[in-house]
């Protein structure tokens, strides 16, 4: 898929961060944000704003667990692999989601349509099994309802 | 939000000007309400300069986290709002020596800081009758897991386990039978049965080889495996270490191959001897406090559940029936007789019902009175039981053993003897 990539909202957002080291991953949050991924020719960029070398910039990206150096699908589906939900069937939500989807943990579909994750809880550990569609939670899950919501997505 | 007066108050005390709330980025809902009640605070004037005309300024800002779990240690969470990879070091200096920005810098949990404003209110006293001889207080828990009514509790400090797991979360789904509670976290102990009046405090969970940690109570039920959920823990813990000091980087992967090797049954007995060794050596010589206590899922399971690594091992058994390359199927594994299930069930699910019944027949030749009478415990271990319903095995048993009855033609060829 070829990306556009466009100079001019990067430096829309450099305008909300100071140059400062403590922005660095505020600023790297808002390109994701933008772009739904980090273009690696960001990379290059976001260090010259910041004022660090560009190699810092990537060890911050390949540190933190959340940054992505590629694009990702139009739903992102975070499974929850947290202990909660573990107990209560996690293992089987994943599984059916990836039967689904045909893509696993980290992978993206080659038509763009999913994005599948797992995450360490997602905080709704009272509704376990949970997942996360986009930024929709869904919680109590079952196979037939995980298929239900996955069929029925944009 | 009430945390953020309680913030004021600890700020007001120690003289700070700037508050920072880090909350994990995934944990979308809580930052929408953070920055909803911070914007309100801001409105009315209680927070930001002079406030409300007192000369003292204080301003909050929520900090989002990028998915690291050790940013959860505070060295490593300051690295990360200055904007650095966020990996612990040494201390001391400890943050309130030297923190933020080289600023002594107070860190404490957010129900630490909601409980100030308490102490303060109530007066020590009154505060202080409150919860065991020496865990003060009360203490939120977040029950989840094999529990009929999961949410976040808060009991007095010194409430037993029973008390919170049968009286307060009903006790445990479909009447099976509670195995352990998972208590603190990834970096937490199973306490067994035998425990299950032990009062909630630091010193009695300690004992047990547990802690209060994040206050999650994990409730596991007899379909659980422990050795399974030691891997589990290890799984998260060796993929979140920083990867800066050894005993953690590399100790974590050992006690992790070992562990996965046991759940495939290919352990040895002399595993055991050293997956504790490494517990042990991790747990000293590690630096920061995931190091520290990540064996603890290991330790504590080895000390209680010994017997479930040894049935993995000697016998290549996983009692609960769920390490998946020493069980079939849950379901065949709890059958007396050994049937395979899954195959039944899915030529009853194609509507190839006499199939059905020839696969029975392999193990068991009275498909219709088992359908009736046998008491199921199959079903007891259904995967999809977790997530919702069973399978009602003994059901399709007997429809596809009646059905076959009657549109049969000729009786089935009747097995050859294999005994004398
Ligand atoms: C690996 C690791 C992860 C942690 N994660 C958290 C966390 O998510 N939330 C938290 O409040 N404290 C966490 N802590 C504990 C904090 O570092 C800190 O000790 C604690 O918040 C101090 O507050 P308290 O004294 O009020 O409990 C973590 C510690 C470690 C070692
Ligand atoms: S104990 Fe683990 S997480 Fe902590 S500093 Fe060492 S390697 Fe990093
Ligand atoms: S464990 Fe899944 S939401 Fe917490």
């Amino acid at each position: 898929m070829a990306q556009e990539f466009d100079l001019d909202s990067l430096e829309r957002i450099f305008k909300r961060f100071e140059p400062t080291r403590a922005n660095l991953i505020p600023a790297l949050q808002a390109v994701q944000e933008e772009f739904g991924y980090i273009p690696p020719a960001a990379i290059r960029p976001v260090a010259r704003h910041i004022g660090v070398f560009p190699s810092e910039v990537s060890g911050i990206i390949t540190f933190y667990a959340q940054f992505y150096t590629t694009p990702r699908g139009r739903n992102v589906v975070r499974v929850c692999r947290g202990t909660a939900c573990h107990v209560r069937g996690g293992r089987t939500v994943l599984q059916t989601v990836m039967r689904h989807t045909g893509i696993k943990d980290g992978e993206t579909s080659e038509d763009m349509q999913f994005t599948l994750e797992t995450v360490a809880c997602l905080g709704a550990c009272a509704l376990s099994p949970v997942m996360v569609i986009n930024k929709t939670y869904y919680g109590k899950l079952n196979p037939g309802r995980i298929e239900a919501l996955l069929k029925n997505l944009p | 939000m009430s945390s953020v007066t309680r913030m004021k108050a600890t700020a007001y005390a120690i003289g700070a000007g700037t508050g920072y709330v880090y909350v994990r980025a995934e944990y979308p809902l809580a930052i929408e309400r953070l920055n909803l009640a911070l914007g309100q605070a801001r409105a009315l004037g209680l927070l930001g300069s002079n406030i409300l005309g007192s000369g003292f300024d204080f301003d909050i800002r929520l900090y989002q986290g990028a998915g690291a779990f050790v940013c959860g240690e505070e060295t490593a969470l300051i690295a990360s709002i200055e904007g650095r990879r966020g990996m612990p070091r040494p201390r001391p200096p400890f943050p309130v020596q030297s923190g933020l920005f080289g600023c002594p810098t107070v860190i404490n949990n957010v129900e630490t800081f909601a409980n100030v404003p308490r102490v303060i209110s109530l007066g020590p006293d009154v505060y202080s009758s409150i919860g065991s001889e020496k865990s003060k207080g009360t203490k939120i828990f977040s029950l989840t897991g094999k529990v009929n009514i999961t949410g976040l509790v808060e009991v007095p400090m010194g409430v037993t386990i029973r008390h919170v797991v049968f009286d307060i979360g009903g006790g445990i789904p479909k009447d099976r039978r509670f195995k352990a509670v998972q208590m603190g976290g990834p970096s937490g102990g199973c306490i067994p049965e035998r425990f299950l009046d032990l009062p909630i405090d630091y010193d009695s969970l300690q004992s047990v080889g547990s802690i209060m940690g994040s206050g999650g109570m994990v409730v596991m039920d007899e379909n659980t495996c422990m050795v399974e959920v030691a891997r589990f823990f290890l799984s998260f813990t060796a993929g979140e270490s920083c990867g800066q000091c050894s005993p953690c980087r590399i100790g974590t992967r050992q006690m992790l191959e070992i562990l996965t090797r046991i759940t495939k049954g290919e352990g040895r007995m002399e595993d055991l001897d050293r997956l504790e060794r490494i517990a042990v050596q991790v747990k000293n010589t590690s630096l920061c406090g995931l190091g520290q206590t990540c064996p603890n899922p290991v330790l504590s399971t080895l000390r209680h559940f010994r017997d479930e690594y040894e049935a993995h091992i000697l016998q290549k058994r996983c009692p609960a029936g769920v390490c998946e390359a020493l069980v079939l199927s849950p379901c065949q594994h709890a059958c007396p007789a050994g049937i395979d299930v899954p195959s039944y069930v899915a030529f009853i699910g194609q509507g190839d019902y006499a199939r059905a019944v020839e696969v029975i027949r392999e193990r068991n030749p009275f498909p219709s009175i088992c359908g009736r009478i046998c008491h199921h415990p199959c079903e007891g271990k259904c995967r999809r039981g977790e997530v919702d319903e069973s399978i009602s095995i003994r059901y399709l048993k007997r429809y596809a053993a009646d059905w076959t009855y009657e549109h049969e033609k000729e009786p089935p060829e009747p097995f050859p003897v294999t005994r004398k």
